[in-house]
């Protein structure tokens, strides 16, 4: 019989795996995709983890993680997208640089962790939440493509459930109430992504 | 439930119900109606004993936010009424309406809750309800600073996150008056939360250097709306972080807050002689009333009556300095400062509450924002703290001198015996002009010992 703790780790490597994949490429369908995917571990995850301790909580998490955050939220971000979405392509040419950067900042992000939340949290999915959440804003401050920087807000919203999860579950109310906060601002962000998807420089912004 | 908890639950249902307006026709009577019963019920909920009451807490520095969130947000309903008048489809105004309702929900709400989690989500909720209210018009410069509003604002809140999970990890409860009257020992644990508290709140206050949402977003935001945003969703963040701050306290934790905090004065200090435009000149002057309100609250003492003078000026010096910028676009068709000349001719009334506005926000006598600064100094220098006060002296200076050559210049530059006086709605000239007497009467609530 596997250890439970050995499957928690497990799934919690796809997530970091499935961030990093997410830094790779320049298919803009692909990150929502990716979101798809590591927001299903999330809530295999909190599944899991609810099963094994009868926390009934984390099993309504689970289903709502999954309901809101990998059907709801994706299908709202798919609807953004104009005809013949799957060439839609980001205008930067800097991606494979920035994949390296993510590996570096990966390594950088372990050694903070193990200097800070290490000492109270010393756990490896605490760990890798925080990666997780790092190499979610990296997305944000790397590209140019709205839909692409929405995901790395995403991808910090799942590695921020995942840290609760590892160091101490929050109350089911808080879990929710995050839920749908961040689904109102997938709905508020689907109205702001009409018409250009590429952040822009404009005149009257700077200074 | 007893009457005082009720009454806070109207206090929240109100603004909920006024929002429902958007199915009807008469979404602005409703408003202006509803904004007035709002700001009545605010003055009613000032006799709640200080305390808990179910879900809810009425403390010292909240209930003052609830009354100064109320009053602002009955000035931008009124000033919203004619400033949008020509908008080219009603659809996007009722909208717009009912927006600024909900946002006014969430605010009370984060103010009014007692739970962390709830808080963190009240503030969240800010920002979902308020995006869509600086689009108004739709145009280009307008979305993509909502899109920055939105993401990076979001982003580091995020962040705060990670301070509910570790204060529930050591308290194993989110009660935060529980959590603060039982005070702690200070533990590293804790350090981290404040320090997490400091970057995802500090992004929505406009601390330096988490703020580049900030100037963007009150520089094309329609004026009632900068004057929300900077007047009381600001202050509101401000007044989280606090909580998270009493909850979280260490002498390591307070030294990081005062470097952030030194760090936005200074910042404000240098690009404010360089701004160009008059909404983003005073989006940076909230940067540094909201540094100083920071700073007043964690040093304590005198100085948290000055930081809570300065809440109450700034409310209503920011948001007429910002309604008298609506007043001057309208007027010359331009934010450009350069552009803007001969204002005391074309326009007396908003020169007057401009420049009464711009001397309200530097902190200049006889408005309270003076003494408020003074009590801070005060307090810093019994503590010691005479770098701070020395950085914060300069910065003060600079920031209000440079303001104000601004201000002077389009108000007295370029006036001609040729100038006519300037056709402007009665409503906005009003409203900007009564921002400003609130922001000067609030001496005598200081003097009359209502602080």
């Amino acid at each position: 019989m596997i250890p439970l703790s050995e499957i928690y780790d497990f799934i919690a490597t796809m997530m970091l795996f499935v961030a990093i994949w997410a830094q790779i490429g320049s298919y803009v369908i692909t990150k929502i995709e990716v979101i798809v995917i590591q927001t299903t571990f999330l809530a295999i995850y909190a599944f899991i983890s609810g099963l094994a301790t009868l926390n009934y909580d984390l099993i309504i998490l689970a289903f709502l993680i999954i309901f809101i955050r990998g059907m709801l939220t994706a299908y709202i971000l798919l609807k953004k997208f104009p005809e013949r979405r799957s060439l839609i392509r980001e205008k930067s040419t800097t991606v494979p640089s920035i994949i390296i950067v993510s590996i570096i900042i990966l390594i950088a992000t372990l050694i903070i962790y193990r200097l800070t939340i290490y000492q109270f949290a010393p756990s490896p999915i605490t760990a890798i939440g925080f990666v997780i959440a790092i190499q979610g804003l990296l997305l944000i401050g790397t590209r140019k493509n709205k839909i692409t920087q929405f995901t790395g807000y995403i991808e910090e919203e799942n590695a921020m459930i995942l840290l609760s999860l590892g160091i101490f579950p929050l109350p089911l109310v808080v879990e929710i109430s995050v839920l749908l906060d961040v689904l109102a601002l997938v709905i508020v962000a689907a109205v702001l992504l009409s018409g250009n998807l590429a952040s822009e420089k404009l005149e009257e912004l700077m200074g | 439930m007893n009457t005082d908890t009720i009454l806070i639950y109207i206090l929240l249902i109100v603004p909920v119900l006024l929002s429902l307006s958007y199915f009807g026709n008469l979404s602005q009577i409703i408003g202006k109606i509803g904004s007035i019963l709002e700001a009545i019920i605010a003055f009613i909920a000032l006799t709640i004993p200080l305390g808990e009451y179910s879900y809810f807490n009425i403390n010292s520095v909240n209930r003052i936010l609830i009354i100064s969130v109320s009053i602002v947000y009955t000035f931008s309903v009124f000033f919203a009424s004619t400033y949008h008048r020509g908008i080219k489809e009603p659809r996007h105004l009722k909208l717009h309406y009912s927006l600024m309702h909900l946002f006014v929900f969430t605010m009370l709400f984060t103010l009014a809750i007692n739970d962390f989690g709830l808080m963190w989500i009240g503030i969240e909720a800010t920002t979902a309800s308020s995006a869509l209210l600086l689009i108004i018009e739709r145009q280009k410069t307008e979305i993509e600073a909502a899109w920055r509003y939105v993401l990076i604002v979001s982003t580091g809140l995020t962040l705060a996150l990670i301070s509910v999970i570790l204060i529930y990890l050591d308290y194993h409860t989110l009660n935060s008056v529980s959590i603060i009257n039982a005070g702690h020992s200070p533990s590293f644990i804790l350090t981290v939360a404040g320090a997490t508290a400091l970057v995802g709140f500090g992004t929505k206050i406009g601390i330096f250097p988490m703020h580049t949402w900030l100037p963007d977003a009150h520089g094309e935001a329609p004026s009632e709306i900068s004057a929300m945003f900077s007047g009381i969703l600001l202050p509101v963040a401000a007044y989280v972080l606090y909580r998270f701050y009493l909850a979280t306290y260490s002498g390591r934790l307070e030294i990081i807050f005062m470097i952030f905090i030194l760090a936005t004065l200074v910042f404000v200090a240098l690009i404010m002689p360089s701004q160009k435009n008059i909404k983003r000149m005073f989006a940076y002057s909230t940067m540094e009333n909201m540094a100083l309100i920071t700073l007043g609250l964690i040093t304590g003492g005198l100085a948290l009556v000055g930081a809570l003078l300065i809440i109450l000026t700034h409310a209503f010096g920011k948001s007429g300095a910002f309604f008298s910028s609506g007043n001057i676009l309208k007027i010359y068709g331009t934010k450009k400062i350069d552009s803007i000349r001969g204002l005391r001719n074309k326009s007396p009334s908003t020169a007057m509450s401009l420049l009464a506005s711009s001397l309200a926000v530097t902190g200049a006598p006889p408005f309270t924002a003076f003494v408020g600064e003074l009590l801070i100094i005060y307090q810093l220098i019994s503590n010691g703290s005479l770098l701070a006060v020395f950085i914060t002296v300069v910065c003060i200076f600079i920031i209000s001198i440079s303001l104000m050559q601004k201000v002077t210049v389009m108000i007295f530059d370029g006036n001609t015996d040729k100038d006519e006086v300037a056709g402007l709605d009665k409503t906005q000239k009003y409203v900007a002009g009564l921002s400003v007497l609130f922001a000067f009467s609030i001496i005598f609530v200081y003097l009359g010992g209502f602080i």
